[in-house]
């Protein structure tokens, strides 16, 4: 190796964890729901991160309000497809990185052949959508969440508690509604609060759990779920039991 | 058998004690804490230590003992 030849390396820095596969990690194909707040910063750490093929699906459209917390958007891209802004302007940030965006609503999707799921959702239903058909199809989900300061980021593997096991009462009267902080003729009840520090931390983690299980150390993986709370700077991981009534467990059992 | 437990509000460190009967489930703690405080919306979810606690989980599977203390966490949701 010549002197400073390192530095010609994109990914040298990451090389130097030596239980990062970089190589599976570039070669895997990765849906992203949501291309919101989170779903932004997850494609961002992915893109710098080495991902090869990104699939992002969101049926919304851009608002101005998005802007302070959306990397990829810009003045004038007001109404048009999220998904597609984000696949243009990622295609600027790393050409070589295959991205295709998908404009319609997560329900409708009917190829589910990936190797990774991240949930970057507003909503309780799209997200229980979300963590069913991964689990039927055996690909891990590692789901994110904010509200204002506060927020949170799930693993969920093959086996072991998914999403739902974790939810109850509470989250079924909100299922059908929509917690994004933006109008434009959206439903949004309550309305949360929204900001890119915490879209940040939670997006870095999601993208982080990602890489672990990717790598073959899902060893290394949140158990089950982390909460993070930003006014307070704290951040704890809580195990989650399997819920034996939870309707994605019940396959398999006598 | 009765235990009597503090469930405590994370969001204002308000705090109620319990009565429970060993066949009562998580999601009474849930729904009882949540109309005591008012809370007709957003979501949430019970701590006990390091631990979640599933909705399903009769008292007795939880193993509460007397002034044990439960943590109501909001679940935040959102995320656009």
């Amino acid at each position: 190796m010549r002197v400073r030849e390192y530095d010609s390396d994109r990914f040298d820095r990451m090389r130097r964890i030596d239980w990062l596969d970089i190589d599976r990690i570039h070669g895997s194909k990765c849906l992203v729901v949501g291309a919101g707040a989170l779903g932004n910063e997850v494609v961002k750490c992915m893109l710098l991160a080495g991902f090869g093929n990104i699939s992002i699906a969101d049926m919304d459209k851009i608002v101005r309000s998005n802007m302070s917390r959306c990397v990829f958007f810009r003045e004038g891209d007001e109404q048009k497809n999220k998904a597609e802004v984000i696949a243009e302007m990622a295609h600027n940030l790393c050409p070589e990185t295959k991205i295709a965006p998908i404009v319609s609503r997560i329900q409708d999707l009917e190829d589910w052949n990936f190797d990774l799921v991240f949930g970057c959702l507003d909503n309780i239903s799209a997200r229980l959508h979300v963590n069913s058909h991964a689990r039927y199809h055996g690909i891990p989900y590692v789901d994110g969440a904010t509200d204002g300061f506060r927020g949170k980021a799930q693993v969920v593997l093959d086996s072991g508690p998914c999403l739902e096991c974790g939810m109850n009462g509470s989250h079924m009267k909100l299922i059908d509604e929509r917690f994004s902080c933006t109008g434009g003729g959206t439903v949004f009840v309550p309305k949360l609060a929204s900001e890119i520090t915490t879209t940040s931390v939670i997006a870095a983690i999601q993208v982080r759990e990602a890489m672990k299980i990717l790598s073959g150390r899902r060893d290394l993986c949140i158990r089950n779920v982390i909460y993070y709370d930003g006014i307070l700077g704290t951040m704890e991981c809580l195990e989650i039991p399997e819920d034996r009534d939870c309707p994605n467990h019940l396959s398999g059992r006598n | 058998m009765t235990v009597r437990v503090t469930v405590v509000n994370t969001l204002n460190s308000s705090s109620i004690r319990m009565e429970l009967e060993s066949y009562e489930s998580v999601e009474d703690i849930i729904d009882t804490a949540a109309e005591y405080w008012g809370k007709d919306s957003g979501a949430y979810v019970l701590r006990k230590g390091s631990k979640l606690l599933c909705k399903s989980q009769s008292i007795d599977e939880i193993n509460l003992r007397d002034d044990d203390i439960i943590e109501m966490i909001p679940d935040p949701e959102g995320g656009s």
